[in-house]
């Protein structure tokens, strides 16, 4: 195959420019790293740019000895372990009687969950439903059960699911499995890839979530880390929370922002890579209408 | 009483439900679950129309008609955050559509698997960051101490406050809005691109078309069902804008070019900062306002795309 | 589609039928609730009697000067706005103390004080509101809802706050809260006297170098005095700024307002300001005065004597400046001053609190009223509580925020423990405890480890109990003010009927998040005084600024003969 000049102009001119997408993803997050170990007269004097000026640690040290932040983050944990739990069953068990074409009820089922990707009850009357006909209000349930299941994600497995060749059905059937049987021995451990994308979105969508936890949950005990990051970007955590010395007071306030930014995303910057080949995957097969 | 009605079009129904009703039980939660977390909302826009009082009456107390609605239509607070919401949305699809697009081509023709993979990996993961980081990183990056303004220190030019500036804040929302969803977005597209079928590319080398012709007229082609649908959803998205993001970055100054219908809704409804008690009835006609148009739009687009390109979502 | 659209039909058609019938059910349970309102009229007579007559028999002990105490424990739930200063502790001496005290213990929701107002109106407006709901500001936009009880039909059952009323002539300051059904919906704090309130805090050794003498001209300086003090200031020090303004300028702004007539910062309102010669209301804020106000602070920020960042910044970072000996003027109250002495970074700044100048409106005292944040009680308690228990209730409340001996709790602690009282009855701070400046180095804090002194209880009271508390700076404070400056009048409340008030907030909200935008634009120059001013005005005028004051107007017509005007 002959390689024309052109081509190779253009081979050059995409490299710049998947480079500069790169530089231009990655520099807000090495700019946080840099700031939150600089120190603050570097950084009110605008000297940090991309490594650390007058390298220091304080801020981390002090965050991660506060216990309230473990409290926050185990929060998360425990709301977006439990609500993935959630997420994902009811969305498979959703998907796979929509994905059987043999269902004549599908006509009408199929409509009535894609209609609320384009209405829907609308911020005060979801307010209402979840925390005063269900008494969700300040439990975990007002986190993880309202947004358990997405039409859009409904879609996306059971594209998946319809995309599984039929003989397995046929096989399992003959070997004496029932309906329940083929689902969770066959269908679901066929289906790694769509179920690992479902677990990364629903996970990720959990702990990013804050506003639900601002809107449900009164009492500061159930925060997830989230809220308490923002309450940190509003500035609305007093410095003096942290330490009582002056010069210190100053320091903190500099650099506590781009710290719990950092400690509060790590997790997923550090998960995400590991599991982005199942979802790419997944998004591949569930996307593509056969 | 659905089952009754189609069970006299067809009288096999029954026989069919009793058949397959293993299949049909796995329903039942989830669709419960639709009913009462989806379409009661729904229903709950009813107090846009009624008196909601609070306490048990979660539909209201007594029928206003369209109280709400004329007092809204009277405030041009109302109008601006309309207005803003179209324009910054409408910028955003124009800009970012044809962009991602291109970043999505321009993926594909990467010959290095290793690479491809690496710009993919890095591109998909600000999607995953939280709206909270994203603002606050925003904020420290546009902050007068942030790196933004010591460039511009540098150049000679005079220190600029991002945040506090109306005329900015479009150019802010849609710059993170390209940071944040420029890889995500080219994912259902390389989808796609993946399952056109192979002998059209080889069809056009042999007939001698160049790398252009062929993103032309094979890969456009192949993946325009996707684009289309991609579009309608887009469109249907107008009314909508990135409501956790407005939130977390305007503020009073802003207000002329930020306040969108949601964060409007947000602030007469729930109070925000200020907090001086909200009105759910008001908010809630405002939102069902938006949402029914937003449906038109979606509707309409749908039936465009239909017409002219035969893909639609339904 | 055909078939999708029938189905979306007929599950449309079920629910509309599931949801009239909810409304149905609803209604009927609206009316239960109104006949149960009427029982309680008939009754109020005879609790009234039975508590006066026989305290041991309601199975608790109450009244002036003694102690409240249920002889059963009981528990009332409450909403609690916990600052980040002090983080709520559940083991806080404070909880115990109140519950060895009264035999009663809080069923609490701890909610941050960034939090508060937004769960505040949620849980109002949803109708789940703890029964007591502390610290609340404004309780007019949650009147029309009917989930807070119209406070002033219990009030005789409330010795200790009767008294306070009383004593302290409070019934005129009253008049400030009533509702358009001659009611009053929250119990405010009481003080016998008006606080000292916010003011700037000046580095004094800076403006004496500069050849200002602060204390000879603060008595009768206008803000265009100051502004000549500020520049000489500049002059001298060849400082960048003068003042980097904490609190985004709320304070200031507010502070300010009251000398121009107009309104801003905290106290922005509603943009009305009561002729009291006119007997009328006007929209202060697109008047000539209004004009005045912001060409001053706008002449401010154009001159650097303001740092731009005023509006914008964090307090933190205001602070910072401050305490570095970057700026020499900065917002805040007595309290603020005591904290930070303690940490300039600049050896010997002397500190010193200025009284707020005067301005063309003259030399005003800034706080009129002697009313502070008060107590909602919620429909809940009544409903939960029933009528007996309810009193019970409110009894506690009394003895909590009015007694003296609840007012001494929730400010100092317990005797013995935290305070000991010398001969005279005057309260001595125990040495190794620091609280509002002072005892400002023991390692204790009042707030922080004990829970007294905190937002939610300590507040109002008398005035040896106000004075027991301030440091020999802050009583002088205080007296500069009450000598220098006038006291006002305090502004008719506008008593709309539900749906007035409805509209009046929906009026009001977008038209002073105007209001507020364009304020700020002016005094930063993003929008021109002298060009964009007539605009400024047409479009306050658009948001609805005149039919707002004429509504206010109407009402108050209306309404006047009831509040002796």
């Amino acid at each position: 195959m002959k390689v024309s000049a052109s081509y190779r102009t253009f081979q050059g001119f995409n490299a710049l420019v998947m480079l500069f997408v790169v530089i231009f993803t990655l520099y807000p997050f090495v700019y946080l790293v840099a700031q939150s170990f600089s120190s603050e007269a570097a950084i009110y004097a605008g000297k940090v740019t991309l490594f650390p000026v007058d390298f220091t640690a304080n801020t981390y040290k002090l965050l991660l000895q506060k216990p309230e932040f473990y409290k926050y983050y185990s929060n998360t944990i425990l709301y977006a372990v439990l609500g993935t739990v959630i997420s994902v069953s009811l969305t498979a068990i959703l998907a796979y009687p929509l994905s059987k074409e043999k269902l004549r009820l599908n006509k009408f089922f199929i409509p009535f969950v894609l209609f609320t990707m384009y209405f829907g009850g609308g911020l005060i009357p979801n307010y209402v439903l979840v925390a005063q006909m269900m008494h969700m209000r300040d439990t975990i349930w007002a986190i993880v059960i309202p947004g358990a299941i997405s039409a859009f994600n409904v879609i996306l497995v059971k594209t998946f699911f319809a995309g599984l060749p039929n003989e397995v059905d046929e096989a399992a059937r003959v070997d004496g499995l029932g309906t329940y049987g083929i689902f969770a021995r066959m269908t679901l451990p066929l289906s790694k890839p769509i179920l690992a994308t479902m677990i990364l979105f629903s996970m990720v969508a959990i702990w990013n979530d804050w506003f639900s936890a601002s809107l449900y949950l009164q009492s500061k005990e159930h925060w997830p880390v989230a809220l308490y990051l923002r309450q940190i970007i509003d500035s609305a955590i007093g410095t003096n929370e942290f330490s009582s010395s002056d010069a210190a007071a100053t320091q903190i306030a500099a650099t506590i922002k781009s710290t719990a930014m950092i400690l509060t995303s790590l997790p997923i910057i550090c998960i995400y890579p590991f599991v982005q080949k199942y979802f790419v995957q997944g998004m591949l097969i569930g996307s593509v209408k056969g | 009483m659905s089952n009754a009605r189609l069970a006299m079009r067809k009288p096999s129904l029954v026989a069919h439900v009793r058949k397959e009703w293993k299949l049909y039980s796995f329903l039942i939660i989830p669709i419960a679950y639709f009913v009462i977390f989806k379409y009661l909302p729904m229903l709950g826009n009813v107090i846009a129309f009624r008196k909601y009082r609070g306490g048990p009456n979660i539909f209201g107390t007594e029928w206003v008609g369209l109280r709400y609605f004329h007092m809204f239509l009277k405030d041009p607070t109302f109008w601006r955050a309309f207005n803003n919401t179209i324009f910054l949305s409408i910028t955003y699809l124009v800009i970012r559509f044809p962009i991602t697009l291109i970043f999505a081509l321009l993926l594909n023709e990467l010959r290095s698997m290793r690479v491809k993979k690496l710009v993919q990996t890095v591109s998909y993961l600000p999607h995953f960051i939280s709206m909270v980081i994203v603002a606050g990183m925003i904020k420290e990056i546009v902050s007068l101490t942030g790196p933004i303004n010591t460039l511009l220190g540098h150049l000679g030019i005079e220190k600029i406050q991002f945040i506090s500036l109306p005329q900015w804040f479009p150019t802010i929302y849609i710059t993170s809005g390209i940071w944040q969803g420029l890889g995500w977005g080219t994912i259902l597209y390389l989808a796609a691109m993946t399952s056109i079928n192979t002998e059209l590319y080889e069809a056009a080398s042999i007939d001698g078309a160049s790398r252009f012709r062929k993103a032309w007229h094979v890969t456009i082609p192949g993946i325009l069902p996707t684009i289309m649908t991609l579009l309608v959803l887009d469109i249907g998205g107008i009314m909508g804008s990135n409501f956790e993001k407005v939130l977390l970055l305007y503020n009073p100054l802003t207000y002329e070019t930020a306040d969108v219908i949601s964060t409007y809704v947000y602030r007469m409804g729930i109070g925000g900062k200020e907090g001086v008690g909200g009105n759910f009835s008001f908010a809630t006609a405002v939102g069902l306002f938006d949402g029914v148009i937003g449906l038109i739009l979606v509707t309409l687009a749908n039936f465009v795309s239909k017409k002219t390109t035969k893909t639609g979502l339904w | 589609m055909n078939r999708f659209k029938k189905a979306t039909g007929i599950m449309l058609a079920a629910s509309m039928v599931f949801g009239l019938a909810a409304c149905g059910s609803d209604n009927d349970k609206d009316t239960n609730g109104e006949s149960s309102t009427t029982e309680k009229t008939s009754t109020e007579t005879a609790g009234n009697t039975d508590a006066t007559s026989n305290a041991e028999a309601v199975g608790y002990t109450f009244g002036e000067d003694t102690t409240f105490h249920s002889d059963e424990p009981v528990s009332y739930s409450m909403m609690f706005s916990d600052n980040e200063g002090y983080p709520y502790k559940a083991d806080w001496r404070l909880w115990s103390a109140i519950k060895e005290k009264t035999n009663v213990s809080f069923d609490l929701t701890v909610t941050a004080r960034t939090e508060y107002e937004n769960q505040k109106t949620l849980l109002v407006n949803s109708g789940d509101a703890p029964f007591i709901i502390p610290k609340t500001y404004d309780e007019s936009p949650f009147v029309a809802g009917g989930q807070i009880v119209p406070i002033s039909d219990w009030v005789q059952y409330m010795p200790n706050y009767q008294k306070a009323v009383k004593d302290w002539g409070m019934e005129e300051d009253l008049k400030a809260k009533l509702k358009d059904d001659g009611k009053y919906y929250v119990l405010p704090g009481l003080w016998e006297v008006a606080g000292g309130g916010y003011s700037y805090i000046i580095r004094k050794d800076v403006f004496e170098k500069a050849g200002v003498d602060v204390k000879a001209n603060e008595g009768n300086w206008t803000y265009e005095d100051f502004y000549d003090a500020m520049k000489k200031v500049k002059d001298y020090t060849g400082a960048k700024y003068v003042m980097s303004d904490r609190f985004k300028g709320e304070s200031t702004l507010n502070i300010a307002a009251v000398e121009y007539g107009v309104t801003g910062g905290w106290g922005l309102s509603n943009g009305l300001v009561f002729d009291q010669d006119q007997k009328k209301f006007n929209f202060a804020d697109t008047t000539e005065d209004f004009k005045n106000y912001v060409t001053y602070f706008n002449k401010l920020y154009s001159e650097g004597i303001l740092d731009p960042e005023s509006f914008t910044q964090e307090d933190d970072a205001a602070l910072a400046k401050f305490y570095k000996g970057d700026t020499y003027v900065i917002n805040g109250n007595y309290q603020n001053l005591a904290d930070m002495v303690a940490k300039m970074q600049v050896p010997d700044a002397d500190l010193y609190m200025i009284v707020q100048p005067g301005g063309p409106k003259g030399q005003l005292q800034i706080e009129a009223s002697r009313l502070e944040n008060g107590v909602m009680i919620s429909q809940n308690a009544l409903k939960k509580l029933g009528e007996e228990k309810f009193i019970q209730m409110l009894r506690f409340v009394d003895w909590l925020w009015y007694s003296d001996e609840g007012h001494t709790l929730s400010l100092w602690g317990v005797e013995g423990e935290t305070y000991s009282k010398d001969a005279d009855g005057n309260i001595k701070l125990n040495s190794d405890i620091t609280f509002n400046g002072l005892n400002p180095t023991a390692e204790k804090k009042l707030n922080v480890d004990y829970g007294f002194g905190g937002g939610v209880f300590a507040y109002g009271g008398s005035a040896k109990l106000k004075l027991s508390k301030m440091s020999e700076g802050e009583k002088d404070y205080n007296d500069r003010i009450l000598t220098l400056r006038q006291a006002r009048k305090v502004a008719p409340p506008i008593m709309g009927s539900a749906d007035d008030s409805e509209e009046m907030n929906l009026i009001s909200k977008p038209l002073m998040d105007y209001v507020k935008t364009m304020t700020l634009k002016f005094i930063t120059g993003q929008a021109n005084i002298g060009t964009e001013w007539d605009s400024y005005v047409k479009q306050a005028e658009a948001n609805g600024s005149t039919r707002y004051t004429d509504m206010a107007n109407e009402i108050f017509e209306k309404t006047k003969s009831k509040l002796g005007y």
